[in-house]
């Protein structure tokens, strides 16, 4: 059925790593009065599909990378990144931003721009922007699960 | 599987492309070819004109980033190389750059008839008036109103339908790249393509390969996935930067100096952002008509227009939050502009491996960061000349610098200091370097004809012959050292060929 949301099986942003990753789009990409923000199954979805076709050392990265994101929060407000408020996640997000430490500047860089992937590659966004999107709209694709994820309408598949 | 030929290339991209035309007339005297390309051969219906679609067209699905992170490498893996999605873009390289290089034999007198028979070959010539969307136009008349020089990029199309996707791909065949170009006319000849061919080791002429499964979607090739041996009289390298010097360094040929994968140049790229007050739907028509040379001399910078789709706009504007989706928000006003920075060729800036894959060790130069902050200044000058309200520029000390409080001196709000690297965007599409041409086997990987150094049989032909950076936008350059490299196998043919 057209309007039945697209049933997608997480490999890598799944668990614990989802929650992280949705709490980090949320923040890069907040809710506004143009529609939701980022910290979506439909975002974490497509930056899963991404993700899945890294380099797999990039692909490590990445999640080793969330996993100490989640637990730096302590630092930053006594608590997990994800139990953290929004101010406080966002002082642990401009402090990784400015960081000594290049790995974690990259990291956050890496992370950012898969949230970012996720958020302005799906045709539901696309209006909030002006975008029109492809000419060639309808053209097909050889993998389909790719296509029905940018329409931005995901449930998780058990 | 093996395969025995007479001629072996590496990577099918620009250098190997123009290296494949020459030797085509040969292929009726009975010489035999092969090219080996790491890439998929993605033909002009597999492009959608979708980002997350077209991933798949980049080295690492286009996520290449230098070993510190703060550059993402754009690079093609596909038949045809970084051609396959490059905007087409013509520059020569100037005089001044090839008596910098100070390659003996290579003077703007012997490029000057090469460039011209490949402008021609490839229909180089000024945009047509209808090219020019209000991206393009605006720039034009701010630099003019600054009474700075703004001159056409010449671009290599052939009725092009302007839909303003080049960079995922063109699915018009204007673009006159390899894919398009002298592919076709070299399988029509009977060159014999592997695509998705990824050559591990050349030792004692033989490459040593691997054959991977085609992609759905994509042309199969000749060969079963698995390992290939090629034996060949004459091997060239045309995988380009950093994949020639990669292959060069895992197959540990004796007697390469210490030269071999240094010298790396990347032209650091960075965009910046004005926000005009009503829609002007940049992302349609021709994205890139006009350049500025006004800083090249005088701080070591080009500003070229150009335009992009919402995932690599997002990505390249700075920061996150609220801000960053307001921007964004205003896609359809923005008008944007690239920055490419001339870089200085260091023996530290350096092609290595990791695991046996290509790795690229760089740093951006302090002085490149001072140019960086001149260049988005000028920018901002830029976009206010041409009526934005406000500019996105990611040194700025604000995120959105408005007309009322920057428009007289945006300069003033704009620091080397606010540059972090792997925070602040930065990319590149022009790796140069790693295999440079000279005379002495002591500094240099091949001689001025692209022979690598005490190894007759084997050539390199790609844009890792550069010495230094070529500063303006690289493909023309690459093809003409490719034809001098064909040059080069003609004179010693009768040593390689039948
Ligand atoms: C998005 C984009 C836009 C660009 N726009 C312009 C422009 O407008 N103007 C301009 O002048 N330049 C532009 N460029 C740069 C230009 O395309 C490149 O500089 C040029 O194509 C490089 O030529 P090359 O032959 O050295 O390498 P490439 O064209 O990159 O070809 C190298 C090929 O070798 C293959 N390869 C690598 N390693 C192996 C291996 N081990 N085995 C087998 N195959 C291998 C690769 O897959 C690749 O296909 C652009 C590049 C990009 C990515």
């Amino acid at each position: 059925m057209a309007d039945e949301p697209f049933r997608y099986h997480f490999k890598h942003l799944a668990g614990r790593r989802q929650q992280t990753f949705l709490a980090i789009a949320e923040e890069i990409i907040p809710a506004d009065d143009s529609g939701p923000g980022g910290g979506t199954i439909a975002t974490a979805a497509l930056a899963d599909w991404a993700i899945a076709r890294l380099d797999p050392s990039l692909q490590k990265l990445l999640m080793v990378f969330l996993t100490v994101w989640e637990y730096l929060g302590l630092l930053f407000g006594g608590k997990p990144f994800t139990r953290l408020s929004s101010e406080a996640r966002q002082r642990q997000m401009r402090w990784f931003e400015r960081s000594p430490i290049p790995a974690l500047r990259t990291g956050f860089f890496g992370l950012r721009a898969m949230a970012l992937m996720g958020f302005y590659c799906r045709e539901d966004v696309w209006p909030s922007i002006g975008y029109e999107g492809p000419l060639l709209f309808d053209r097909p694709f050889p993998d389909p699960e790719i296509r029905a994820l940018q329409k931005g309408k995901v449930g998780v598949a058990p | 599987m093996k395969l025995e030929v007479d001629v072996a290339i590496v990577g099918s991209g620009a250098g190997g492309g123009a290296v494949l035309d020459r030797l085509l007339p040969l292929i009726g005297q009975g010489l035999k070819v092969a090219v080996l390309e790491a890439g998929p051969y993605f033909t002009r219906d597999y492009f959608t004109q979708r980002e997350v679609e077209m991933m798949g067209i980049f080295w690492g699905n286009g996520a290449w980033p230098t070993a510190d992170g703060a550059i993402t490498m754009m690079m093609g893996k596909a038949v045809g190389g970084s051609t396959a999605m490059y905007t087409g873009v013509t520059f020569r390289a100037p005089d001044e750059v090839l008596l910098e290089w100070g390659i003996p034999g290579l003077t703007p007198e012997d490029l000057k008839p090469r460039y011209e028979a490949l402008e021609q070959a490839l229909n180089v010539h000024a945009p047509p008036a209808d090219f020019v969307n209000d991206n393009n136009r605006l720039f034009k008349e701010a630099c003019e109103k600054l009474g700075w020089p703004c001159e056409d990029l010449r671009l290599n199309l052939r009725d092009c339908d302007q839909n303003g996707y080049c960079n995922l791909g063109c699915v018009s065949g204007g673009k006159q790249g390899t894919l398009e170009l002298q592919i076709p006319r070299a399988i029509a000849a009977g060159v014999t393509l592997v695509p998705n061919c990824t050559v591990e080791r050349v030792q004692d002429r033989t490459l040593f390969a691997q054959v991977q499964p085609a992609p759905a979607g994509t042309q199969p090739g000749p060969y079963p996935p698995g390992p290939l041996e090629i034996k060949a009289r004459l091997i060239v390298l045309a995988a380009g930067c950093p994949g020639t010097p990669a292959l060069l360094l895992r197959s540990g040929l004796p007697g390469l100096c210490d030269a071999l994968g240094r010298y790396v140049t990347v032209h650091p790229a960075v965009t910046g952002f004005g926000i005009y007050p009503h829609p002007i739907k940049n992302y349609r028509g021709f994205p890139k008509t006009y350049y500025t040379p006004h800083f090249s001399k005088s701080h070591g910078y080009y500003i070229e227009t150009c335009f992009y789709y919402p995932f690599s706009t997002a990505k390249s504007v700075h920061g996150w939050g609220p801000e960053h989706r307001s921007l964004m928000r205003r896609y359809n006003r923005m008008l944007s502009i690239l920055v490419l920075l001339h870089d200085p060729a260091l023996p530290a800036n350096r092609v290595t491996l990791s695991r046996g894959q290509a790795k690229l060790i760089y740093r951006i130069h302090p002085d490149n960061i001072k140019a960086l902050a001149h260049a988005q200044a000028s920018s901002a000058e830029i976009f206010f000349a041409a009526g934005c309200d406000s500019v996105h520029v990611s040194l700025a000390d604000q995120f959105e610098l408005s007309r009322a409080e920057a428009a007289a001196d945006p300069g003033r709000f704009i620091r080397p200091e606010n540059f972090i690297p792997g925070t602040t965007p930065v990319s590149s599409a022009h790796p140069q370097g790693g295999c440079r041409m000279g005379i002495a086997p002591k500094t240099s990987i091949t001689d001025p004809l692209g022979r690598v150094h005490g190894y007759p049989w084997l050539r390199v032909a790609d844009s890792s012959l550069f010495p230094k950076s070529s500063h303006v936008n690289p493909y023309l350059t690459i093809m003409a050292l490719a034809d001098r490299v064909a040059d080069g196998i003609f004179a010693d043919r009768r040593e390689f060929l039948p």
